[in-house]
């Protein structure tokens, strides 16, 4: 087409080119165009190249690299699992109570009912405990959950503040004796 | 049909049909008037659950295959064929081919949209995305579209102009491709009249799906628009189009590299990564291709850009061309991987398909349509001040909705993979990221309103318009010569390039255009048909069982249900690998676990979270309430309530003939799992009844859908799970 520059004044049209009253110039096409399409193909070349027939990592082993280097990596404000002072602590303070009892009424009220009477998931007012009812084996409880029952582990869903202050708030609904009540699950939890 | 009947001078005397383009053209606007109110509506829904009505036929995910079917097949699809049959009997100087074809197709367009319109309502639907007509209205759209085809191609053959002008090769490209494109991703085995399985299982289904989901954008909304703007663009402009080498470049080079970039719909899924590589490098060469159409349609407009400050047709040509150059720069970004792992299940998606469907699909029609219009009916537009105040309407309403999605959509992508410190989830609660984005909802629903009340504007003008024109309107005669086939010399000597002599070959030209676009798909598809070892095979454990198993009777019919509430357009089941998502759902997704999925509900959005791994997660009976009112579960949640699923009859009727219907399809269920679906699936719903009924439910649950619902969610992942995997 090179031959035909000559031709590429774009106020004649191209002769025998006329369509209902269409006409077409001939312009050559815009460098940055065909430049834009050659850099896409050496792109698209070499991307193919290096990922699939070359040494690029596959999405999968990117994947598992991301995952070791981030269980390497130092942990801030890990979870080293509650200890029993600090929930002590917490469910002598009334304001981590309060605190522990919001965190309470947004995860845990849609399965244990507002006031903790239970509904898909057991009453928490009663004196009977599934999986212990001191105020570790309830932290436990909540952070490792029971998913064999539907019992989601928390852990990863509440911050360390959160989860000890609601072990606390939980243990304090003992004998508030709510309306509806579900009935006792589990085996009579003395001090 | 008005034969040309040659007089002494050699000329024949022909007219156009213009009753049939005058047909599309009404129904074009009144169908995007349905398409985009149906949107505003499910727009609305998602801002305010309540808007579902807690009535099946209004839920979300049942209309929302209703708005994207009236916007593509109903609205863009009618205003294509307006276009088509004005141009091309122009364009050829003949009339179509036969009047009744051209009737047949219109009336059974219209038919198929209303067959349509009832059965998505009432939840009839194969589930797959821009394929949801179930099969015998599949078998319709393959009749009426080959009736189109007869009719297009003979008057191809009966033409008075020997070259094909660029449009007539994008009519043409358009016309086979969707052909071959809903016939094969339409293949599907019948169960009864509305109900019919895929041939096609998971990973397969998947890329035969996207790879049609792909082109439905490329063949139905992209190359007959082009071809729409070659006609309409150089008529409204009133000057020769820029460049034919350019058109002639961008044409082969967007017919034959459009077709391969399906699998840009499926980046870090479980499909095999040469295969989303390969959509991938091929999105980003459609770059240039797509430009080129861009720019042969903005410099047709030289030497006559001032007449762009008056006259509404060229404001929405050019203003519709823009949007085609973003959302096709945008287009090619987004499927770069890293960039898709931030968008992909995100509204950022729907910024950009709403770019294109309202920007360059509406804006192309409208610039059309009041075109057309005074010619057609021979008067004067009614209006050209309200034609300009819906141009204005319609951008402003185009900008508040991409900007409002453009912001909900990275917001949502950033927060779904943000990490704290100690390495989990920032938002470890999905409904704190959809909480998040409900203001941008009621954005959105304003930006649609002020889009469709400038349709509302334009209805009114153009009633005002055809309510002026003369009653009885002369049919114009015209005159051309005969055209007579040459001998190859002449025909050489004539046309001085080879591309030249082609343009004068139809068929040489469409088994051309053919060919193009079959490489891609053959290379991409053929593999997962003949390689053995397409996917990782479903593994026989140490017990001798396969280790992903066949879904009990009572969980398809479940997810049967599923299917047929649109579940699948809220909810993926694909969990990709990073690090963000195996926090959140578990292990990602195998090729493997969906071997059995006819359809693959993979998904494509997550206004809700993925599914793939939910079985387990909850307890029967938290499923239960969540589907009567999912706020009771979990505060803040925008989904609708299910009331009737826990009031509706299971139907277990044609369950023995969709297991006889699976296993023809190759899933290992036995003579026995046949002779007792019913049975066996009436066991597992009263097992699942009295773990409810004990829990406090009514009795009875063991006959009602909700027990199939919670057995197949409950299902999800559970052959899969190594939860300690993560």
């Amino acid at each position: 087409m090179s031959s035909e520059k000559n031709r590429e004044k774009h106020d004649v049209p191209l002769s025998g080119h006329e369509y209902d009253g269409i006409q077409e110039f001939d312009n050559s096409l815009p460098r940055w165009w065909v430049n834009l399409f050659y850099i896409t193909i050496v792109f698209a070349g070499g991307y193919f190249a290096y990922y699939e027939l070359g040494p690029g990592p596959t999405l999968v082993e990117s994947y598992e690299r991301a995952r070791a280097a981030a269980e390497l990596a130092p942990k801030q404000g890990g979870q080293s699992g509650p200890d029993e002072n600090v929930l002590l602590a917490a469910y002598k303070d009334p304001a981590e109570l309060q605190f522990g009892k919001n965190v309470y009424l947004s995860k845990c009220a849609s399965c244990h009912a507002p006031l903790g009477q239970g509904l898909i998931g057991p009453n928490l007012t009663d004196e009977h405990w599934l999986h212990g009812g001191s105020l570790l084996a309830i932290a436990k409880t909540i952070a490792e959950g029971v998913p064999a029952k539907g019992m989601p582990p928390w852990a990863p869903m509440l911050n360390s503040r959160e989860l000890i202050s609601v072990a606390g708030f939980v243990k304090s609904l003992k004998g508030t004796n709510p309306p509806n009540p579900k009935a006792p699950q589990g085996e009579v939890f003395k001090e | 049909m008005l034969k040309g009947a040659a007089d002494t001078a050699g000329l024949e005397h022909f007219k156009y049909d213009d009753a049939i383009v005058k047909r599309f053209v009404v129904a074009t606007v009144l169908w995007g008037f349905v398409a985009f109110l149906a949107g505003v509506l499910i727009a609305t829904q998602l801002a305010s659950w309540k808007l579902n009505l807690g009535l099946p036929w209004t839920s979300f995910g049942r209309l929302r295959p209703l708005h994207t079917n009236a916007a593509i097949f109903a609205f863009a699809g009618n205003a294509v064929f307006a276009g088509i049959y004005y141009s091309t009997q122009r364009l050829l100087k003949a009339r179509m081919f036969s009047d009744a074809l051209s009737k047949f197709h219109f009336w059974g367009w219209q038919g198929i949209i209303v067959a349509a319109a009832v059965t998505l309502v009432l939840g009839f639907t194969t589930g797959k995305e821009y394929a949801e007509l179930e099969w015998p209205i599949d078998i319709a759209i393959a009749v009426v579209w080959v009736a189109f085809g007869v009719n297009f191609f003979g008057t191809l053959v009966r033409r008075r102009e020997r070259h094909l002008y660029v449009s007539i090769w994008f009519y043409i490209a358009t016309i086979v491709t969707v052909a071959i494109l809903h016939i094969v991703n339409s293949v599907s085995v019948p169960v009864t009249f509305w109900k019919s399985y895929p041939v096609y299982a998971g990973v397969q289904d998947a890329l035969v799906q996207w790879w049609y989901g792909h082109n439905a954008v490329a063949f139905f909304l992209t190359t007959p628009f082009l071809g729409l703007m070659y006609y309409f663009m150089p008529k409204a402009a009133e000057r020769p189009v820029y460049s034919y080498r350019l058109s002639i470049i961008h044409f082969w080079s967007l017919v034959f590299i459009y077709i391969w970039a399906g699998p840009h719909h499926l980046l870090y899924t479980a499909l095999p990564e040469w295969a989303q590589t390969l959509g991938m490098v091929f999105s980003v060469m459609l770059i240039a291709p797509s430009w080129g159409g861009m720019i042969n349609g903005l410099l047709t407009l030289r030497g006559a850009w001032d007449r762009l400050r008056t006259d509404p047709i060229l404001k929405f040509l050019v203003a519709g061309i823009t949007f085609y150059g973003m959302a096709t720069f945008e287009g090619p970004m987004m499927s770069i991987k890293s960039v898709n792992l931030l968008a992909h299940y995100t509204d950022w998606i729907i910024a950009h398909v709403h770019a294109g469907a309202l920007g360059w699909n509406g804006f192309i029609t409208f610039g059309m349509i009041y075109w057309l219009v005074p010619r057609l009916w021979k008067t004067e537009l009614y209006s050209v001040k309200l034609a300009t105040a819906h141009f204005w309407l319609g951008f402003l309403g185009i900008i508040l909705y991409m900007a409002s999605m453009y912001v909900s959509g990275i917001t949502q992508g950033l927060m779904w993979r943000a990490l704290d410190g100690s390495g989990r989830l920032a938002y470890p609660d999905f409904v704190e990221t959809v909480v998040r984005i409900v203001p941008l909802y009621w954005v959105r629903m304003v930006g649609g309103l002020l889009f469709l009340s400038g349709s509302v504007l334009m209805i009114y003008n153009l009633w005002l318009t055809i309510a002026r024109a003369p009653k009885e309107a002369k049919e114009e005669v015209f005159a051309a010569p005969a055209l007579h086939p040459l001998p190859v010399p002449a025909l050489i000597a004539a046309d001085r390039t080879p591309h030249r002599m082609l343009e004068g070959l139809p068929m040489v030209f469409t088994v051309l255009s053919v060919l193009a676009i079959l490489v891609g798909s053959f290379i991409e598809i053929a593999p997962s048909f003949l390689a053995h070892d397409y996917v990782e095979a479903n593994p026989v454990r140490a017990d001798g069982q396969r280790r992903i198993k066949p879904y009990t009777g009572l969980e398809l019919s479940g997810r049967d249900i599923y299917v047929r509430e649109g579940c699948y357009v809220c909810h993926s089941q694909m969990v990709r690998p990073t690090q963000a998502e195996t926090l959140r759902y578990g292990t990602f997704s195998r090729a493997e676990e969906s071997v059995y999925d006819r359809p693959f509900q993979w998904g494509s959005k997550r206004t809700g979270p993925d599914l793939a791994r939910v079985g387990g997660k909850y307890p029967d009976f938290w499923h239960f309430r969540h589907m009567a009112d999912p706020r009771e579960m979990v505060q803040g949640s925008i989904m609708p309530a299910y009331p009737w699923l826990l009031k509706d009859r299971l139907d277990l009727s044609s369950l023995e003939r969709k297991l006889k219907v699976m296993r023809s399809l190759g899933v290992p269920y036995s003579d026995h799992d046949i002779e007792r679906a019913e049975v066996e699936a009436r066991a597992q719903a009263l097992e699942i009844a009295r773990g409810l009924e004990s829990s406090g439910t009514p009795q009875g649950m063991h006959e009602k859908e909700i027990v199939a619902l919670i057995a197949y969610l409950q299902r999800l992942g559970r052959d899969f799970t190594s939860r300690s995997g993560k």
